[in-house]
């Protein structure tokens, strides 16, 4: 049925064929009902089957933050001793810190453990130590992520949505005025979608823990330039953090939900090709999925893409970009 | 506390120009054995240029 509907022909065509059905079926809106439940039964069946591979390997995402954050850490020691040159630890710093908002994501949407399981000790570790390169609260991070899921390129309640912008140019220059002291700060949206639209005493402590981490983050900078280690931390942490906000805001937000205009399940997001590539987009060019089925996490949403496609594509989505 | 708070990270960028751009700029003047105009120490050369960037950002309310 999926693959008939792929290539059905305009409903006027379809009139002189012989083997026409009986009323015309379209694409997107034009569905009937019936298909349309299927098709999201086919889907579903999709992302069930990813998802169970997904929980299999959950405990790769705790490993690598782990390595991660130890590799991380073990960089302040290894600049300052003058082990490791300050260019190199400067790019592993920023990898490090962008892929740490991947592995938080995964814990954001608790797909390495559900609250009141064993595995919940280990999201929120993954979750916590993932962020701190960025200087963001996990806590944070996780509220305004779940709301950004419900209201996508919602004007007044995404979170994520500061982050638009017409062009890729335009949307590294909003990146970096979005994260300055004054007005332009995207901090005032959040902090106005937190109590305004959240609302819940989480979302209150969360806005007082990022005040308090972001304030001991900067006091800690000031205080080992001041001991003689400020170009260790500017290009371990400060550089670094700042190229990973950008890289995570333009490429992982501004790019996958561009131009903000569609706010249904099936166009809220987009299939698209990354100006990065896969790797440094960590394949988040597959976020239409991602945004279908959260809990599938985000490295198999490619494979899982391909599989769901033919029924995307009856669905009326553009999948033309891979 | 949130009052201080918010006049803390007010005045936040010129702690940052005077606290960390200031000696990363005399660090790194050291570093690549750079000397300080005007017979200067390096660190004096470092809050000329932090303090003032500091105080631009935060009155202006962005860095640049």
């Amino acid at each position: 049925m999926t693959e008939q509907l792929r290539l059905a022909p305009t409903p006027a065509a379809e009139a002189l064929s012989a083997d026409a059905p009986a009323f015309p079926l379209g694409r997107g809106g034009d569905l009937d009902k019936h298909v349309r439940v299927d098709l999201l039964r086919q889907e579903k069946a999709i992302a069930k089957k990813y998802y169970a591979i997904g929980q299999a390997i959950r405990w790769k995402y705790v490993v690598a933050t782990l390595l991660g954050f130890g590799l991380w850490v073990s960089l302040f020691p290894l600049t300052m001793l003058g082990i490791v040159p300050l260019w190199a630890a400067f790019i592993v710093s920023y990898l490090i810190a962008t892929a740490g908002y991947v592995t938080a994501h995964e814990a954001m949407h608790s797909t390495i453990g559900r609250k009141g399981t064993k595995g919940w000790f280990w999201n929120e570790l993954t979750g916590q130590l993932s962020m701190i390169p960025l200087m963001f609260p996990f806590s944070i991070a996780r509220a305004t992520h779940l709301q950004h899921h419900r209201f996508p390129n919602d004007p007044l309640r995404d979170p994520d949505y500061p982050d638009g912008a017409p062009n890729l140019r335009a949307a590294l220059w909003k990146a970096w005025l979005n994260r300055q002291p004054g007005k332009t700060a995207q901090a005032h949206h959040i902090k106005k979608v937190m109590l305004e639209q959240v609302g819940t005493p989480e979302a209150r402590r969360a806005l007082k823990e990022t005040a308090l981490v972001q304030l001991a983050g900067t006091l800690f900078f000031i205080g080992m330039a001041l001991a003689g280690y400020a170009m260790e931390i500017a290009m371990v942490w400060w550089l670094p953090r700042w190229l990973a906000l950008i890289h995570t805001h333009v490429f992982f937000s501004w790019e996958t939900h561009h131009p903000q205009t569609g706010r249904g399940r099936y166009d809220n997001t987009r299939i698209f090709k990354s100006s990065v590539g896969s790797f440094l987009s960590m394949w988040i060019e597959f976020h239409l999925v991602h945004h279908l089925y959260p809990n599938i996490p985000m490295h198999l949403t490619k494979k899982a893409y391909f599989e769901m496609k033919p029924v995307l594509e009856a669905r009326g989505v553009d999948c033309s970009a891979h | 506390m949130e009052l201080a708070l918010r006049k803390l990270f007010y005045v936040m960028p010129f702690l940052f120009g005077i606290g960390f751009i200031a000696p990363l700029i005399a660090q790194t003047m050291a570093y690549w054995d750079v000397a300080a105009p005007f017979g200067m120490s390096r660190i004096a050369f470092g809050l000329m240029i932090g303090a003032p960037w500091g105080l631009y950002a935060m009155l202006r309310g962005r860095w640049i």
